[in-house]
């Protein structure tokens, strides 16, 4: 009597055309991830170098850790307040864009979009003019956070309303017709389906505005010196010198943690779906 | 289906502390604790209520610049207290921490208060001049109290109606310590001496460089930078090219033989065109290129580096574009900006050798003699090398040239132009 | 069951979650949606334009001289004169940034999405490149210039350090590691609504990777990919720092950077807004008519 599993092999071979295909892509994302690494490696380690006539690797960081923290703390507000203008400006807009029916929609979505091509010296000279003739917002926080949520908030609008693009009306109908209000089907249907692409919004903003300089140089308050600004100028001034390298290596660092942290809070149990990103 | 079907309360909270946290920190923030930021709302300042000329019989009055007031110290403390802060547009120093902490000790230690220095660091200091003219043409007070930069762009300032008097002053009384060659009554006075644009080349590796004519040499092929066209950087060094070739740097068409003869000559020997100083660091220090055009300071920098072979080459006629400490007109600190500037001037800062800072930090803040009172303040751990890397008082009265900045940017509008057309920027 | 139907709720006239536009309410909804958004762009954008467009008809720096501004068309005729080269120069590094990020985004974006669990370590290190063109450029110079680990490589194939270092390639690729979570992060979006089964059954009804890829995938994530192209894209054509710190000189004749070279250097301030309005009139342009001969994958 011939096995009924006669034919199958008793063991799967070692390499199957599914195995490589997943070490190849994995060995795709390292690559690429790696090569995007590099730079930060190539700072790291000549921040750790000792000038003559210092004492070394762990001075260099010293000089950073001084007075860095104002600033730090300066990036970190004026981020936040950028994000929760951007997703307050970009959810509603996406929604009218994708569920609305109105003429001139392309038009007014390049309109929408245009701030994040414009470059970076005629916003900030642009502005200048403005705060300075119109505006008066020359001595305010608010003028820079506004300025750095123009820039990106169509980096929050894009990803958003792709994400609603893509996610069945069935779904809000359905909601309806189950007597759900507009804003219950809003709050509880569509906005954790669009989870991924708030985040996406969320984490592009949050990484350009954190890092921004040029604008920053435009429109910040004297006394209002954000970060990157600070890193932007010494490393012109200072040149090339282990202590400059050290000062741009913690603020990538930095930025990385701000990341992480950003992740935390917002990728825990809700995004860590199987396809949600 | 595949998603939860209720939305996990985490990213919620997460986000509401998160918001929480930002817009407690933003209301907040429009007076900032910390003691570096400036918390001026910009208001134009008042200063003491009451002339001091009546009780000038008991205590000696300053005459103040800029408010026109006889005031005695207590009056000066006074205002200054009220003033509070301080903001300066200059480069910024890797040791700005330290500057910042040093006068704001000054302060306290001379007049008892405490305040706040800002120090707003900038390369491309024309948008100072940006800033400063919006807002002087919005009818807003000036974002900066003490401007200390290049005299060029005290020569615009002044071109724009930007530029306030104040010297001379009884708040500056260092003014007198000054040559006369570096300063412009009642405007502006330098707080550098020796800053000009010059070339700096690898003297194991090229030796043969001896003027600027030289960079056209075969053997530098790709070897070689030249500023970016645009600013006093590309500026000085034409300007020492053309006092080698003979030519007048006010006449624009001469200017143009000049470009046309750099073009021509040492355009091949160019591996870019950058002003960027760290790129050109870092392809001098890693043997790319065997010579740069910059300013002179960085032939200090790249020696306190420790790289020995890094030697500057002087221009054979030196011009000069030192750094000026001026006011800006409308600044609302007035009072503590000339403070800041008698501060800056004194021997004790110019050469700051009881700082805690290593010997580059110390080559940047320190920027030549100013008069002979500051020939004593060399230290010793550098007596020997100064020579090398700044020159003596004899050279700066004799060999410096000064820039007629009016023909000068009159002229350099035309052939920077040029210039910049001919590398197709 | 009984005949009482009071504990049941009435039933609401269905609300439809796709309004048709044209009468009252629906249309005031709609402006209420978008208010927040155009009142952004409008005052921060648009109305500083109009100084930008005045600025832009002045000469030099007069704008903001106190003789007051001179009058003149110079500086557009400039512009598409004597800048026209750095104009295509820009468009074209943009262009091939776009391409690049296109070519190898949208494997990562696959894979992240449909085989990697490691997400969060994924998602942090690939948007390293964006904190910063300048360590890019620091860190790209460290590994090409003499000294660096390339150096062996770079000397067997005869090229010299600095002509690699400073060439089209050099700038296009910061620029696209710059650029690249713009593109992973939009196209990942639009594969997460893709159900994987449907992947499955093509495969199952024996379509092969490629047809399975050209068929189902690409069709179905036709917004991201916009939505991405057009991101980097416009991105890229204002972006200065990579052209500056990578570019030889012809790269460097990114518009962008003549844009802060004239305006910020130079305080050419007629000249430099000229070319932020023709750059931005090439986005919206590039924009518009994306968007419009992608037959409604991103907006219809």
């Amino acid at each position: 009597m011939t096995t009924p599993t006669a034919g199958i092999p008793a063991r799967r071979p070692l390499i199957t055309a599914r195995r490589l295909s997943d070490a190849l892509s994995h060995a795709y994302i390292w690559t690429i991830l790696v090569i995007f690494v590099l730079p930060f490696f190539a700072l790291v380690g000549f921040s750790l170098t000792a000038r003559p006539g210092e004492s070394g690797a762990v001075t260099n960081y010293g000089y950073v850790v001084d007075t860095f923290g104002d600033n730090l703390l300066w990036s970190l507000k004026i981020s936040g307040l950028t994000l929760l203008i951007n997703v307050a400006v970009s959810l509603p807009a996406a929604y009218a864009i994708v569920r609305h029916t109105f003429p001139g929609k392309r038009v007014l979505f390049s309109v929408l979009t245009l701030p994040l091509y414009v470059p970076g010296a005629v916003i900030g000279i642009s502005l200048v003019l403005t705060y300075n003739f119109t505006y008066h917002l020359t001595t305010s926080m608010w003028g820079l956070v506004l300025a750095m949520s123009l820039g990106t908030f169509p980096l929050m609008l894009t990803p958003i309303v792709v994400a609603l693009k893509d996610l069945p009306v069935i779904f809000e109908e359905a909601a309806a017709c189950l007597g759900a209000t507009r804003w219950q089907t809003y709050r509880r249907i569509v906005l954790p389906l669009i989870g991924p692409g708030v985040s996406a919004g969320l984490l592009l903003c949050f990484i350009i505005v954190f890092n921004e300089y040029l604008v920053t140089l435009f429109v910040h308050p004297p006394g209002l010196t954000t970060a990157p600004l600070r890193v932007f100028n010494q490393i012109r001034t200072a040149g090339l010198a282990p202590t400059t390298a050290a000062l741009a290596v913690t603020m990538q660092l930095i930025s990385l943690a701000a990341v992480l942290l950003f992740f935390r809070l917002f990728g825990a149990r809700h995004l860590k779906g199987t396809y949600l990103l | 289906m595949h998603r939860s079907k209720r939305a996990a309360p985490v990213w919620k909270i997460g986000t509401l502390i998160f918001a929480a946290m930002f817009v407690l920190g933003a209301c907040g923030g429009s007076s900032t604790p910390a003691p570096t930021s400036a918390p001026s709302t910009g208001a134009a300042p008042s200063t003491a209520p009451a002339p001091s000329t009546a009780a000038a019989s008991t205590a000696a009055t300053k005459h103040v610049a800029i408010v026109n007031k006889d005031m005695t110290d207590d009056e000066i403390k006074a205002a200054i207290a009220k003033e509070g802060a301080v903001v300066v547009g200059n480069w910024t120093y890797s040791a700005n921490a330290v500057l910042i902490d040093q006068f704001q000790k000054y302060v306290k230690a001379t007049y008892g208060v405490d305040i706040a220095l800002t120090y707003d660091g900038s390369q491309a200091p024309s948008e100072y001049l940006t800033k400063l003219a919006a807002a002087s043409k919005g009818g807003n007070p000036a974002p900066y109290d003490v401007m200390a930069v290049e005299e060029n762009y005290w020569a615009d300032g002044m071109a724009q109606g930007l530029v306030d008097s104040f010297l001379p002053s009884d708040l500056v009384p260092n003014q007198k310590l000054v040559l006369d060659q570096l300063q412009h009554t009642p405007t502006s006075i330098a707080f550098q001496s020796t800053s000009f644009p010059g070339v700096v080349y690898n003297k194991a590796k090229a030796p043969f460089i001896t003027k600027l004519q030289d960079l056209a040499d075969p053997r530098l092929k790709g070897k070689v930078t030249l500023p970016a066209p645009g600013d006093i950087t590309a500026g000085g060094f034409f300007l020492g090219l053309a006092s080698e070739m003979g030519k007048d740097y006010k006449d624009p068409d001469q200017m143009k033989t000049v470009v046309d003869w750099a073009i021509t000559n040492i355009g091949p020997n160019v591996a870019k065109y950058t002003s960027d100083q760290p790129t050109m660091q870092q392809l001098f220090e890693s043997g790319a290129i065997d010579a740069f055009s910059f300013w002179n300071a960085t032939a200090r920098l790249e020696y306190f580096g420790g790289n020995k072979d890094a030697t500057l080459l002087v221009p054979s006629t030196i011009y000069p574009a030192n750094g000026y400490l001026w006011i800006p007109k409308n600044a609302p600190h007035p009072i503590l900006a000339q403070v800041f500037i008698n501060w800056r001037l004194s021997p004790e800062v110019q050469f700051p050798n009881d700082w805690p800072i290593n010997h580059g930090q110390w080559s940047e803040l320190s920027e030549g003699f100013l008069g002979p009172d500051y020939v004593s303040h060399v230290p010793d751990w550098f007596t020997a090398d100064y020579p090398k890397y700044y020159p003596t008082l004899d050279q700066i009265k004799t060999q410096f040239k000064p820039i007629d900045w009016d023909a000068y940017n009159t002229s350099a509008k035309v052939w920077q132009d040029y210039y910049g057309s001919k590398i197709g920027q | 069951m009984t005949g009482d139907t009071s504990s049941i709720a009435p039933l609401r006239p269905a609300p439809l979650a796709v309004r048709r536009s044209g009468v009252g309410v629906g249309r005031l909804r709609t402006i209420a949606l978008l208010l927040p958004a155009i009142l952004l762009a409008l005052l921060f954008l648009y109305y500083p334009l109009v100084f930008i467009i005045q600025m832009s008809f002045t000469q030099g720096s007069s704008f903001l001289s106190p003789t007051g501004p001179i009058t003149t068309l110079m500086n557009y005729a400039l512009v598409v004169g004597r800048y026209l080269p750095n104009l295509l120069v820009t468009l074209q590094l943009a262009l091939f940034a776009t391409i690049v990020d296109l070519v190898f985004g949208f494997p990562f974006a696959y894979i992240f999405v449909r085989k990697v669990r490691y997400r969060t370590a994924v998602r942090a290190l690939m948007v390293f490149p964006m904190f910063g063109a300048l360590y890019i450029a620091f860190g790209m110079r460290f590994i090409l210039l003499p000294g660096g680990p390339a150096t062996p490589l770079l000397q067997a194939l005869g090229i010299a350090s600095t002509d690699a270092l400073f060439s089209l390639p050099s700038v296009v690729f910061a620029m696209s590691i710059f650029t690249f979570p713009f593109m992973v992060l939009n196209i990942g979006t639009a594969l997460g609504n893709v159900d994987p089964t449907l992947e499955e059954a093509a495969a199952c009804l024996g379509a092969r990777p490629w047809q399975t890829f050209r068929r189902i995938l690409l069709p179905m994530t036709r917004a991201g990919t916009v939505a991405g192209m057009l991101t980097v894209f416009g991105w890229s054509i204002g972006t200065f720092a990579e052209p500056l710190l990578l570019g030889s000189a012809n790269e460097q004749r990114a518009l962008a950077w003549t844009v802060y070279q004239r305006g910020v250097v130079q305080t050419d301030y007629g000249l430099s807004t000229a070319m932020g309005v023709v750059l931005l009139g090439v986005a919206f342009v590039v924009t518009y008519l994306s968007l419009r001969y992608s037959r409604g994958a991103l907006v219809e």
